[in-house]
């Protein structure tokens, strides 16, 4: 940790638990925990980034890479509310992976601070909605890097599902004729949302009898899905088996089908499909301040972008991405040049008032106990 | 317990000396200070790493959350609506069933089992108790995963019978339903069904089987009167071991339950994670817990009346 | 009843040889109860089986019919820092936390059959409680705790956390063993003059191999396989069925699990064979002090 940063921290009274742990250290009271301790502790210290699983790889951070020298740490979460629950126990990182609808709750339990965004070189090439999208600005703070988005629809088996010259729907999740051949996403941020779609209510007005009608949905589904997913491996297999006819994924699902041969195929549901976006927050206690603003603009470089398009079939944060990948490649990902065509289009996953957020998540929770 | 100390006055008024000694002589004298001095770093463990957390639980189930805030006020607001819910009930009765069912065929396959293992091998007793552990030594999401494989739509058994011309469509009812969970969960915990049925079948002394066939008993009569009541122990310890943890389970549901096959430990895990309503998650905890205790307290009293009957 | 009569153990071989020699049905008939053994060890063995046979599957998708051989997924596994990494943590906490909780469920299980004490029920059945509470409950509880004493999330509290369910585990295998447990041999040791420590050694020790040995094996597969604690007390360095979890996000990364499952389910059987030769030594060994 370099001075600058010491002080800095110093004068804001924003020491955390690790400085006083190797305070401690330094007295020998915490040697007795030394032995099974990480490797930590003799190598400069690095950039903690608490991510999922697959945003954990050197490709993601070559700028940081160059800068320091080592990657940045990065202990994996199975989910974001997983790390939330645990972050606000007291876990210290830096930099966390939410989705844009989790900034405002985040925040106002105190884990979040703002982020210094003239420090970002790459800022500038963000594409301007994402930069300001609405769940991530507080007055002119910025309290949230946008990464990687994309859209939730549904994938189907061209050959198993048979549309009887119907357009493409949600209400292919409601197909009768496929009972038990049918899946969704075990989490309401995709599953009631997508519910909310077909319901055709208005999501930035929701009332009590919205909340209900979207509730009777999906009691109503409930009884024709084979499983709820809360592994993308599960219903790929699925898809690929033929066990499932459709199912609601995101957009790297029918990308990997197809590279393995399976007819699929992304449906352009005529109501619009789930748009979201993720990205990186900083805690409000980073004890790397300095190195986790080099981490986050090193993720947003146009060089990831590229990889994160051809890769894993995501939209990516910086416009100049997509000029660095070919346009046969963006259409085979459900992309487009210009981001806003797809960004525009559909319907933007946003938090609602914590009330109404409080009360789909227990929605939800009600939905497990259905029999 | 041969020892021969008086539990009652060896603490008895201890003499001149220094505290340690005196210390010493308490230990030698008194057995219940001796057993808990060999206790001691156990309990220790376990009120730091267990009691805190359950008296956590405890706590919490009688609070109530709104959004991110915990109101302390005491409320039984939880408890109530469990109470108020039918599904809530539903839900647990059908784990309580699942696990009854779990039990029950794990115990019954492992029974025989474990009598091969007890007294029909002569070597290597202990090579066949590793046989029975190891393949619980890969993971279990990669076991319960191959259950998958092998119940699953394109599955082992499907793609058999269909092989074989039994059927033409892949049967749907062997994967995502309570069935499923039963089936994945008795392989689960096959080991820990085995081993205590074993070891109580293991201690029989054999000359009691001898003298049952002096007496003129048939095999069938001295397995009746003389094996099964002598190993109901490890029968009500297998039972044991395996309802209690099998109630709470969520990953095995999760993964081969579908939406038919949801437990109560489902609805416990989402009020810790997504549903954000710790105080609900605690109370229905506290519930599982009473009702796992009433359970294996009438199976208990059940067993000892049966046992008591037949001896 | 109490909890002594229920307490399962992992052997009680000691006694076995002899018996078996003069037992009535110990003649050497399989028939059904033959047949029953080897249905049961394919109910137990053929889903685990499958790992293997899908590892060398040209697909990332674990369907029939299969698709064809190959090697790769051990090649990619081999490279990947992340599960090899991932393996050698789990490695690191079930190994002390089996040796830790072997050692207290010990002591322990002395405790509790060899002395009377008042309220030993509650005591027992108190440190069985890790068995009946939600781990995640336990879990969350026990992030506040360690997070209010300043310990930092690591590997090492990933093995606190571990502590109590593996003691549990090893108090009931060693209970059954130690139950029956004739203290005179013991008292005779001590009058013969031998200290304390000696008379463990030498007289106390190598009774209770097997159930040890027994209890360290279960006690670090629970370690080993424990997810839900390990999610909540891990720093950095993931353990690997929190891997392996992760990696369930990645469909293509599916057969590199598989392999390294494959891998470590042989790799147990070549440690149940060093065991199984050491076990023997162990009986051998009692033999020859006459016990």
């Amino acid at each position: 940790m370099d001075i600058d940063d010491t002080i800095k921290r110093i004068r804001n009274r924003d020491i955390s638990r690790r400085d006083l742990n190797k305070a401690l250290a330094s007295v020998g009271l915490a040697t007795v925990a030394m032995p099974l301790t990480s490797r930590r502790g003799l190598a400069e210290e690095q950039a903690i980034y608490y991510t999922w699983s697959g945003y954990d790889i050197p490709e993601l951070w070559p700028s940081y890479l160059e800068m320091h020298g080592e990657p940045p740490e990065t202990p994996i979460f199975g989910d974001a509310e997983e790390s939330f629950v645990k972050v606000r126990a007291g876990y210290v990182v830096d930099v966390m992976h939410p989705c844009s609808n989790n900034v405002p709750r985040w925040r106002h339990a105190g884990v979040l601070q703002a982020i210094d965004v003239s420090r970002l070189s790459n800022w500038g090439d963000v594409v301007p909605a994402l930069k300001t999208v609405k769940d991530g600005v507080f007055g002119d703070e910025h309290w949230f890097i946008p990464f990687e988005w994309g859209q939730t629809s549904v994938t189907y088996r061209t050959d198993l599902f048979d549309l009887a010259g119907e357009e493409e729907s949600w209400g292919m999740l409601w197909d009768e004729r496929y009972a038990g051949r049918l899946s969704i996403i075990d989490a309401a941020e995709d599953s009631w949302w997508c519910a909310a779609i077909y319901a055709g209510i208005d999501t930035d007005n929701l009332t009590d009898a919205d909340i209900q009608k979207v509730f009777d949905l999906l009691v109503q589904q409930q009884k024709l899905l084979l499983f709820r997913q809360s592994d993308m491996t599960t219903v790929e297999q699925a898809l690929a088996s033929g066990e499932l006819a459709a199912a609601m994924t995101w957009n790297s699902s029918p990308l990997t089908l197809t590279r393995e041969g399976v007819p699929v195929k992304f449906a352009n549901v005529k109501e619009g499909a789930l748009t979201w976006v993720c990205g990186m927050v900083l805690t409000a206690d980073a004890p790397h301040y300095d190195k986790a603003h080099d981490l986050l603009n090193a993720m947003i470089a146009p060089e990831v972008g590229k990889f994160i398009i051809e890769d894993y079939g995501y939209g990516h944060s910086n416009s100049k991405a997509f000029q660095l990948v070919s346009d046969d490649e963006l259409f085979a990902r459900g992309l487009t040049s210009d981001p806003m065509e797809i960004l525009g289009a559909g319907t933007f996953l946003q938090a609602q008032t914590e009330d109404i957020e409080q009360k789909i998540n227990r929605d939800w929770g009600e939905l497990i106990a259905m029999i | 317990m041969s020892e021969p100390t008086a539990v009652s006055t060896g603490s008895g008024v201890a003499p001149m000396g220094t505290p340690l000694r005196w210390w010493r002589r308490l230990i030698l004298r008194n057995e219940a200070v001796r057993g808990y001095t060999l206790l001691s770093p156990t309990l220790f463990l376990m009120t730091l790493a267990l009691g805190a957390p359950v008296f956590f639980l405890f706590l919490v189930s009688f609070f109530t959350q709104d959004l991110l805030e915990i109101s302390t006020d005491f409320s039984l607001e939880n408890y109530m609506s469990f109470l108020g819910k039918e599904n809530y009930q539903k839900l647990l009765w059908r784990s309580l069933k699942v696990s009854g069912f779990v039990t029950v065929l794990s115990v019954v396959l492992a029974y025989p089992m474990a009598y091969f293992i007890a007294f029909r091998v002569r070597k290597n007793k202990f090579a066949w108790l590793i046989l029975i552990t190891v393949p619980f030594w890969t993971s279990y999401l990669l076991r319960v995963f191959a259950w998958k494989i092998v119940l699953g739509h394109n599955g082992v058994i499907n793609s058999g019978l269909t092989e074989l011309g039994f059927i033409e469509e892949p049967l749907t009812f062997l994967l995502y339903n309570p069935f499923a969970v039963v089936l994945t969960l008795a392989h689960a915990w096959a080991a820990f069904a085995i081993m205590p049925i074993y070891v109580s079948l293991e201690k029989i002394d054999r000359s009691l089987l001898e003298a049952a066939r002096d007496l003129g008993d048939g095999p069938a009569m001295r397995f009746w009167r003389v094996t099964l009541p002598l190993s109901m122990a490890g029968v009500v310890a297998a039972s044991l071991l395996v309802f209690i943890p099998t109630v709470g389970d969520f990953v095995t549901p999760t993964m081969v339950g579908g939406p038919k096959g949801t437990l109560i430990g489902n609805l416990i895990q989402i009020q810790f994670g997504k549903a954000n309503n710790w105080p609900l998650g605690a109370a229905l905890s506290v519930i599982s817990l009473i009702a796992i205790t009433a359970v294996v307290c009438a199976f208990l009293w059940f067993t000892k009346r049966v046992r008591t009957q037949e001896l | 009843m109490t909890i002594r009569d229920t307490a399962p153990v992992a052997s009680g071989e000691a006694r076995t040889k002899t018996r078996a020699r003069r037992a009535p049905d110990a003649a050497p008939r399989i028939g059904a109860l033959g047949v029953f053994a080897v249905l049961y060890l394919a109910f137990i063995y053929a889903p685990v089986l499958f790992i293997p046979l899908f590892s060398f599957n040209d697909s990332t998708y674990i369907a029939f019919p299969l698709s064809g051989f190959t090697t790769e997924w051990y090649v990619t596994m081999s490279r990947s820092d992340g599960l090899v990494g991932a393996l050698t943590n789990s490695i690191k906490v079930a190994t002390p936390a089996a040796v830790v909780s072997t050692l207290l469920g010990t002591l322990a299980a002395k405790a509790v059959t060899r002395y009377r004490m008042p309220g030993m029920e509650a005591v027992v059945s108190f440190i069985m409680s890790p068995l009946v509470v939600p781990a995640i409950i336990v879990g969350v509880a026990l992030l506040i705790i360690v997070n209010a004493i300043g310990i930092e999330l690591s590997l090492f509290t990933v093995f606190l956390a571990h502590l109590p369910p593996c003691t549990a585990f090893a108090m009931w295998i060693m209970i059954s063993r130690l139950e029956g447990f004739d203290a005179a041999i013991e008292e005779a040791s001590r009058d013969l003059g031998e200290g304390p420590w000696m008379t463990f050694w030498r007289v106390t020790f190598p009774l209770i191999v097997p159930g040890v040995v027994a209890s360290l094996l279960l006690t670090f597969t629970i370690s080993f396989d424990e997810y839900v604690l390990a999610s909540f007390l891990g720093g950095s360095e993931p353990t690997l069925p929190i891997y392996i979890y992760s990696q369930l996000r990645f469909p293509w990364q599916l057969p590199n699990v598989l392999a390294l499952a494959t891998i470590l389910l042989f790799a147990s059987f070549a440690l149940v064979y060093i065991a199984m030769r050491f076990r023997n030594r162990g009986v051998q060994f009692k033999t020859t002090t006459g016990v």
